[in-house]
């Protein structure tokens, strides 16, 4: 598609429609209200973060899916454990909320979700428009979107869905766009400003419940006089008979005032997450970046090869190559163990555990308090063997607890007195996720100098170029002052729009693992 | 912004004997002839061709009527609705202006950039044109500037020429485009190029073989084959010959021709060749713009940005953000051209 088509449209719709249908419902407004009471209640133990997140997802998801009322899951609630567990953990305040939360789960359940209920209608009515209807929404929300339109008699395939500003890139010209959640340009459900700024519908449909409002200005950044005429809202409150309420729910809960805006609440309990940059790497794994950092990358521009600190927010150039120092005269604490050494003792006794009652053991560890919600799937990739990282939980709170159930929490470090095993065992994590080098700021930007130019005469000394194309290792050498090794991952693709805590920052992870820092 | 005002295609010029008169000059009085005799395919094959669209048609206009007669710096930000080759169409609008200028060559002050460069930089070297053995510079006596042949066939080594001011145009410095060649090498004037401006002013013949940095083209910061592929992907035709943007814009340097444009990689903010500093320089991208907006490379050049709203949040509020901390030292400004096509907006601010 050239731009030819885009502008053209443009001057064929100068001024798309936008029509936005906002709904209401009680059990279902009371449900989020319970929802927020427990996350607020569990406190800002960094601890319980996972536990925090699994509430705020499943509101954020409810609000901006068309989810069916009756396949509401309480899977969030439930991981916080049994009653029992809960009032001696967590008190009996968030076992009374806990249990309100469940009972406003069923309520809801009984209803149909009035939002999704009027996507299906208008899906059903505008079949003849087929094809030229564009759906954007969280991938994973896509396959709800997908059953809304079967029941509604209408398939919607692959290029109907856009999830990101890339994808809308590539985007022809359409007829509708259809979005359900507020424009935001961050958190759960946002969406990139172009959507309102570089329109390529007719008509923009916004399905959205009540509380949850636009961000002012959203898409009117540089693009003044573009953004700001061309949407024209018709807002349409569900009548009452879609939001049936039950005695019994209003009774006990009396007025519950004005609409809460939960998606706003759930971004301001993250605002401590910083704005990275995904950097797609080679053998499935990523790693974020802070777009303002300094990132040493390799790259070949013609013959001449150049070894550098460059700023991921500046572009990359073509064809980079990460370059990433495990140099053990680096690490802070001096006692670096051999590179995976205490790493094959845990994993031996997780697969060993694994392979003995996996069900018995991942039950273990929730009642322990490992809080993941896909805890199975982490736990067997925990065991796999390391590839150029260890695979490891992301923090070392639940790292303690797995080794504490493996048996393995006490005593201290081989060749080590002053050093806990699980400490130890940490820090070959972090070292092999290349922590270890951004720890030390000073060190850092003194030693990376002397680096490059060592990485620089190393890759000089490669004949063979096709070696660039996959992740490599290349083995200081002895002349050098220093010892370790020099980790080359090529960088597949760059993907802007995450926010994540910053000790999270350079970790080299799964690629399936970043998912929840997508802002 | 937006105002609607006559493009000024009269500007007062002394055209020397020997101007150029081409066929688009019998046609200057049909406004809407480029559309008609110029076509647009975009993309790779199978072409399909299409009339020269208003969009594009803007985008040149941008260019060759861009005021770059006052000396105030102006920084200008045009966004558009797509990705685009507008940034490669507005190069092609200044050049083609700088082809009726009088002074729009690098050929003056040449010999005083080869006398500096000889004196400040070591290890610089001249190319003699005629030969291509490279020459070292060892000093200046009362002949000129005095070079040694480092490099060249067997009996041209440690040979020692002069540089003068009456044969500097036989010297390249290192790797740039030759400053001027011979009259019987200079660049040709694609028809396409003629065709797209039929209301224009008569080029000066003796610019086509003289090389000019005043044009800058800032490359994408993704890297530069993004800007090529752009180039060469927008391909246009006449009745008579078929090229591509890139073809009109870039220099072939393999065929050591003269070049109407420099280069700069925002990311390093290094040219590709070396070059004097612009006086306008177009950037492909916003980020771009962000990249090279203080940088010294461009000096106080005028800088246009070619920004498209598709973009990532984050990218958007940089560049807002730039835009903003740059208006303490700037101020909104009109700019005399024609008003955007729908979906297009230019912001334009001038120096206090």
């Amino acid at each position: 598609m050239g731009a030819t088509a885009i502008f053209e449209h443009c001057a064929r719709v100068p001024t798309p429609t936008h029509e936005a249908f906002s709904f209401s419902h009680e059990p279902f407004r009371h449900l989020r209200a319970c929802m927020r009471g427990v996350a607020r209640a569990l406190g800002d133990d960094m601890e319980l973060d996972d536990l925090r997140y699994g509430l705020r997802s499943s509101v954020s998801a409810w609000l901006t899916t068309p989810v069916r009322f009756a396949d509401l899951e309480d899977d969030s609630i439930r991981a916080l454990g049994s009653p029992t567990e809960v009032r001696v953990r967590y008190g009996v305040e968030v076992e009374r909320l806990c249990e309100d939360a469940l009972d406003a789960v069923a309520d809801v359940q009984r209803f149909d979700n009035p939002l999704r209920s009027s996507v299906g209608e208008w899906l059903g009515l505008h079949e003849s428009t087929a094809g030229a209807l564009v759906v954007f929404c969280h991938r994973k929300s896509r396959e709800e979107f997908e059953r809304v339109a079967l029941e509604a008699g209408r398939a919607l395939g692959p290029g109907q869905f856009v999830h990101s500003w890339s994808d809308y890139a590539a985007l022809e010209p359409t007829n509708t766009l259809l979005k359900v959640g507020p424009l935001r340009s961050r958190g759960w459900g946002c969406a990139p400003h172009c959507i309102v700024s570089a329109p390529r519908y007719e008509t923009l449909l916004q399905f959205v419940w009540e509380g949850c409002e636009d961000e002012p200005h959203f898409g009117q950044r540089l693009d003044r006089s573009v953004g700001r005429s061309a949407r024209k809202v018709t807002t349409f409150q569900s009548p009452d008979r879609l939001a049936p309420r039950t005695a019994s729910t209003a009774e006990r809960r009396g007025s519950l005032g004005t609409p809460h805006d939960d998606l706003a609440y759930n971004e301001e309990t993250t605002a401590v997450l910083r704005s990275a940059i995904l950097l797609h790497l080679d053998g499935g794994l990523a790693t974020l970046v802070a777009r303002r950092s300094q990132l040493a990358v390799a790259y070949r521009d013609e013959e001449t090869i150049h070894v550098e600190q460059v700023v991921p927010a500046e572009g990359l150039p073509p064809g980079a190559v990460l370059v990433r120092p495990r140099v053990a005269d680096m690490d802070l604490g001096g006692n670096l163990a051999r590179d995976g050494h205490l790493a094959e003792t845990w994993r031996l006794a997780l697969q060993e555990q694994l392979r003995k009652d996996p069900r018995v053991f991942i039950q273990r560890l929730r009642l322990a308090g490992l809080r993941h919600k896909h805890l199975e799937s982490a736990v067997r990739r925990w065991a796999e063997p390391a590839s150029t990282v260890i695979h490891a939980p992301k923090r070392f709170g639940d790292f303690q607890t797995l080794l504490g159930e493996l048996g393995l929490r006490s005593g201290s470090a081989p060749g080590n007195a002053r050093l806990f095993w699980p400490e130890a065992a940490w820090r070959e994590v972090r070292h092999s996720r290349g922590e270890a080098v951004q720890a030390g700021i000073e060190e850092h930007s003194i030693v990376t100098d002397e680096l490059l130019k060592l990485v620089g005469s190393l890759l000089a000394e490669l004949d063979d170029a096709s070696r660039w194309r996959e992740s490599l290792s290349l083995t200081l050498p002895p002349t050098s002052s220093f010892s370790g090794e020099i980790i080359l991952h090529p960088i597949l693709g760059v993907e802007e729009g995450f926010r994540v805590p910053a000790d999270m920052l350079g970790v080299i992870l799964a690629s399936d693992e970043v998912d929840e820092w997508r802002s | 912004m937006g105002t609607v005002v006559t493009p000024n295609f009269n500007r007062a010029l002394s055209l020397p004997a020997g101007a150029l008169m081409s066929e688009a000059d019998s046609s200057r009085d049909d406004p809407g002839n480029r559309v008609h005799r110029v076509e647009l395919a975009e993309g790779p094959e199978p072409r399909q061709w299409k009339p020269f669209p208003q969009w594009a048609s803007w985008f040149v206009d941008f260019g060759y009527t861009f005021p770059l007669e006052d000396s105030k710096k102006t920084l200008t930000i045009i966004s558009t609705p797509t990705d685009s080759a507008g940034a490669g169409l507005i190069a092609l609008g200044l050049i083609r202006r700088r082809l009726e200028a009088v002074w729009g060559e690098d050929a003056a002050g040449y010999y005083e950039r080869i006398l500096r460069l000889a004196t400040r930089e070591r290890g610089a070297t001249l190319k003699s044109i005629a030969t291509g053995a490279i020459y070292q510079p060892i000093g200046t006596d009362k002949w000129g500037l005095r070079a040694l042949c480092v490099k060249g066939r067997q009996k041209e080594e440690g040979q020692i020429k002069y540089v003068m001011p009456n044969n500097v145009a036989d010297w390249q410095i290192g790797e740039e485009p030759p400053v001027l060649v011979h009259s019987s090498r200079r660049m040709e004037l694609s028809p396409v190029m003629e065709a797209l401006f039929p209301q224009a002013q008569p080029i000066i013949e003796s610019n086509l073989a003289r090389s000019d940095a005043s044009v800058c083209l800032v490359t994408h910061s993704n890297g530069r084959s993004i800007t090529e592929r752009r180039l060469s992907d927008f391909r246009l035709r006449t009745a008579s010959k078929e090229t591509s943007l890139s073809d009109l814009i870039l220099p072939d340097r393999r065929l050591n021709q003269v070049a109407r444009l420099s280069l700069l990689n925002p990311r390093t903010r290094e040219f590709y060749w070396r070059a004097r500093k612009p006086d306008v320089a177009v950037c492909d991208g916003g980020r771009s713009f962000m990249n090279v907006v203080k940088s010294r490379a461009l000096g106080p050049s005028r800088i246009i940005a070619v920004a498209s709203r598709v973009c990532s949040v984050d990218e958007m509020e940089d560049l807002a953000e730039c835009w903003r901390s740059n208006e303490q030292w700037f101020e909104e400004a009109e700019l005399p051209t024609k008003a955007p096509p729908p979906g297009v907006d230019v912001l334009h601010l001038e120096e206090r």
